[in-house]
């Protein structure tokens, strides 16, 4: 029986992947556990993996398709067997979240549907349902939840006391739980939406009950030919969820055997704009070389310069190519990744959504400097951020106002110190966590800073990594910025925006003396922080910065 | 430059290091009055006498504990092994005791010495004595290995050697003591863990060591008069590696190929390869390729034992392999 495989939420904020790779093939037999393809998400690359065994039949989204949260990516079942329900479906059909593997695996052989008058599988409504989840009262004050995501799927077993789903109360996200021991067989309530408290959001077909009898979204999906009278299809209204995603122009490759080529000629065709698929291959079993791509190159098989330019113009440094005058090129449309989209709708909710305050202070950073030079004369590591990040933490373990989170309408008071470290990457930024940074010594905060922002801009930090903590720090000190306006990256309640340490003439006892200056922004959430805090802590922030011994206190 | 054999030129070394710092002595078996087994300290115990050129009974145990117990108070000893296969009764005084002291005490012992002797096939030795062990040591932290192949390098790096504050493997080779090349004279000096490209090319990188060297450059040769041009990296230091060296050679010519004497398993080369294949996979057109001794015991027949290691013809044949110019 074909059950397909749904695009997974792989990071909190994730709500579409895109196919960076296929790792397996159709017909390729696949056991549960195994990484099936390389997805990227707003945050990083993560495989997915499969929950099932069995074989691929079908590869719905093609590598470098974009797919939601939920949707069919592509189908897994028993060797031969044809994927039959989504392909002939409407192209119109719109995705769903909704899980359609549903029944499936435990969907009856199709003999014993047409057997039974349709009378006794019951239409999708009623009773006939099994267990109805219903939308739990979490709180006192609670109304309605909005599912955060499903931590089942249709179609998963079920015991009692699992958590099923995550719900987000008028106070915070809890965890909904089984009540009873079977198999999840129908989703009601998508990720994203709501439901009123004691409403059903899904249902849960009981232990030793036939699944077909009680779900009959199955039935459209069963692949067998004499599957259940037609008159079953429309009755099972979300019939329309199994057809998966259908794209047009599905690359040949995926079909057969895989395109050979070496790592070096993959990475020159990348670079040069030039499909490797029209190459031919002359090393071993035909494998693309070197040599190859170059005498491939040689003919002009190179796409057009507008197609290779766009990679080549990411590459960091590289001075776009001045062009004719008189010649006004078009613009060129690149698509949005995944990790733009979700900045752009972050900060767009950020800045009208949370209430900014900022605070200027300027620090002396002589005797900070000099931390730096120190550590490098014991050929330690360190740089002035680092310094910063240690400052800053201390400053909050003693600003305890300081470090809070705004979660619905509870104040989080944090007994740790986690501070982020804002680290720009490709086409983005991301913010890993320093975990009890005030309680790490500069080495460690320096050797975890540079591996987080080295594995951030691999695209391979873990969600855990880049998220909590209270504040921020983010520094454009290195691209000579004298000083900017950060905007605050919730939950967190503060960020720091950090300028270049630069000599300026500052007035000293009357006297205009030269000395290393910075000047640090602090953006305050004001929902949960006041000037004064803030202030405080910037006090002490400067203090710990120009007289730094008192981080041994 | 004088042309030395690779033994004069380490006598040289021991010479010249025995002369400028009095805490230097040699110790092995036949070292003084049989002047050597391979003739390496001809003429020593004449030169510094019976206290420094110190002649061990057949105990490799015993005088490589004492040896290292003498590198912990202060001295600088140079232990000759008769040859590496009987090294392997030593075992645990250089692996429990030299490459761990200076860890054990919290760094307040260190464990400058020198263990050398030669490895590898001799010829018609059979498989006790002909072995090549070098990746035994390689795999412990804590110890330097070192396998030069031409008599100055030999002289510079056993300087080194013999300088350097921490435990020293030198792997040197029956075939090798009697080859000869210029030596400069007096303070050479070749640094530990820098590999030497010995001959340059640029469509394939050849990384070698020892006595396989010469292997190497026959092939090299050979080649360039097919029109392949083959870049020879001698490694030289076996730990630490020389990463960056192997590493741009292969960023130029994008191929490698790795001869070694030793075995396959577990060998140096299968470092090396997870070295290129982590660092450079993009750079890569074809997959490394090694050249190893036979995976069995060697031969005591010589038509087997020439069989059983690597030579031109089978280094001709990897090159050929990773330049997609097989039976061309």
């Amino acid at each position: 029986m074909a059950t397909p495989i749904q695009m997974p939420s792989l990071s909190p904020t994730m709500k579409e992947g895109k196919i960076v790779k296929w790792l397996k093939k159709v017909g390729d037999k696949i056991a549960s556990g195994d990484a099936i393809a390389e997805v990227e998400t707003d945050k990083s690359n993560l495989e997915v993996e499969a929950y099932d065994d069995g074989f691929l039949l079908e590869i719905s989204v093609p590598e470098g398709e974009v797919a939601t949260v939920g949707a069919p990516i592509g189908y897994l079942g028993a060797k031969g067997e044809k994927v039959s329900g989504g392909a002939a479906a409407p192209a119109a059909a719109p995705q769903k979240t909704e899980a359609p593997k549903a029944a499936a695996p435990s969907a009856p052989k199709a003999e014993a549907p047409a057997a039974k008058p349709p009378a006794q599988a019951p239409a999708a409504t009623g009773s006939g349902e099994g267990i109805a989840i219903l939308m739990p009262s979490l709180s006192p004050t609670m109304k309605e939840g909005k599912i955060i995501k499903w931590l089942k799927k249709a179609g998963d077993k079920v015991s009692s006391g699992d958590a099923i789903a995550e719900v987000e109360t008028d106070k915070s996200n809890l965890e909904v739980e089984a009540y009873d021991d079977g198999t999840l067989a129908r989703i009601v309530v998508n990720e994203g939406d709501m439901a009123t408290v004691g409403a059903p959001i899904a249902f849960l077909t009981p232990k030793g009950a036939k699944a077909g009898a009680t779900a009959p979204a199955a039935a459209p999906k069963a692949p067998a030919p004499q599957q259940a009278p037609a008159a079953a299809a429309p009755s099972a209204p979300a019939g329309a969820q199994v057809v998966p995603l259908r794209r047009e122009a599905a690359p040949a490759a995926s079909g057969g055997g895989r395109l050979r080529a070496s790592p070096l000629a993959k990475r020159i065709a990348q670079e040069r704009g030039l499909d490797l698929a029209q190459v031919r291959g002359t090393g071993p079993l035909g494998r693309v070389v070197k040599r190859d791509v170059e005498q491939a190159l040689g003919q002009g098989l190179a796409k057009a310069p507008a197609q290779a330019a766009a990679p080549q113009a990411k590459k960091a440094g590289a001075q776009p190519e001045a062009r004719a005058f008189g010649t006004r090129p078009e613009p060129q449309a690149v698509p949005m990744s995944s990790m733009r989209k979700v900045i752009g709708q972050r900060m767009s909710e950020v800045k009208p959504g949370v209430p900014h305050f900022y605070l200027t202070v300027e620090v002396e950073m002589e005797a900070a400097v000099k931390i730096r030079e120190e550590a490098k004369a014991l050929d330690v590591k360190v740089s002035v951020n680092d310094i910063i990040v240690k400052a800053a933490a201390i400053a909050l373990r003693r600003s305890p106002k300081m470090n809070v989170s705004l979660q619905g309408d509870q104040v989080l008071h944090y007994g740790t110190v986690d501070v982020g470290i804002a680290v720009a990457i490709e086409d983005g930024l991301i913010t890993p966590i320093i975990r009890d940074a005030d309680l790490k010594g500069l080495q460690t905060i320096s050797a975890e800073s540079r591996d987080m922002a080295e594995r951030a801009r691999k695209r391979a930090l873990k969600p855990a990594e880049y998220t909590g903590g209270s504040l921020t720090v983010s520094n454009l000190g290195m691209y000579g910025i004298d000083q900017f306006i950060a905007v605050i990256n919730p939950p967190q309640s503060a960020i720091l925006a950090v300028g270049a340490v630069a000599e300026k003439a500052v007035a000293r006892d009357g006297q205009v003396v030269v000395r290393k200056v910075m000047t640090v922004t602090l953006s305050g959430d004001h929902r949960v922080i006041d000037g004064a805090t803030g202030a405080e802590y910037l006090r002490e922030l400067k203090g710990l910065l120009e007289h730094p011994t008192r981080l041994l206190f | 430059m004088p042309e030395l054999m690779y033994r004069e030129a380490l006598n040289q070394a021991l010479a010249e290091e025995m002369e400028r710092d009095a805490n230097v002595f040699l110790i092995g078996e036949e070292v003084g009055r049989y002047n050597g087994a391979f003739k390496v300290s001809q003429g020593l115990l004449d030169k510094f006498g019976s206290a420094r050129i110190i002649d061990a009974p057949i105990s490799e145990l015993g005088f490589t504990g004492l040896s290292v117990g003498a590198a912990a108070v202060g001295l600088r000893p140079v232990v000759e092994m008769m040859t590496w296969n009987f090294a392997i009764l030593a075992m645990d005084q250089i692996v429990n005791n030299a490459a761990k002291l200076r860890h054990m005490s919290g760094g307040q012992l260190r464990c400058p010495i020198v263990f050398r002797g030669p490895g590898g096939a001799g010829g018609r030795l059979s498989s006790q004595h002909s072995q090549s062990l070098e990746a035994n040591y390689a795999h412990f932290p804590g110890l330097k290995v070192i396998a030069p192949a031409t008599p100055a390098d030999a002289k510079g790096m056993l300087k080194s050697a013999i300088r350097d504050e921490n435990p020293v493997i030198m792997f040197e080779g029956e075939r090798l003591y009697a080859l000869k090349g210029e030596v400069p004279e007096g303070e050479h000096i070749v640094p530990l863990g820098v590999a030497d490209v010995k001959r340059e090319g640029t469509d394939v990188t050849l990384i070698t060591w020892s006595r396989m060297y010469y292997f190497c450059m026959e092939a090299a040769e050979a080649l360039e008069k097919e029109g392949i041009s083959v870049e020879v990296l001698d490694l030289r230091t076996l730990r630490p590696l020389d990463e960056e060296a192997i590493l741009k050679s292969v960023r130029k010519t994008n191929r490698a190929v790795i001869c070694e004497e030793g075995w396959a398993l577990a060998g140096i080369g299968a470092s090396v390869v997870d070295l290129i294949q982590s660092q450079a996979f993009d750079e890569l057109d074809a997959p490394v390729v090694r050249v190893t001794g036979l995976d069995v015991n060697m031969s005591y027949a010589a038509n087997l034992e020439n069989a059983t290691q690597p030579d031109a013809p089978k280094i001709i044949a990897a090159i050929k392999k990773v330049l997609y110019r097989e039976g061309a």
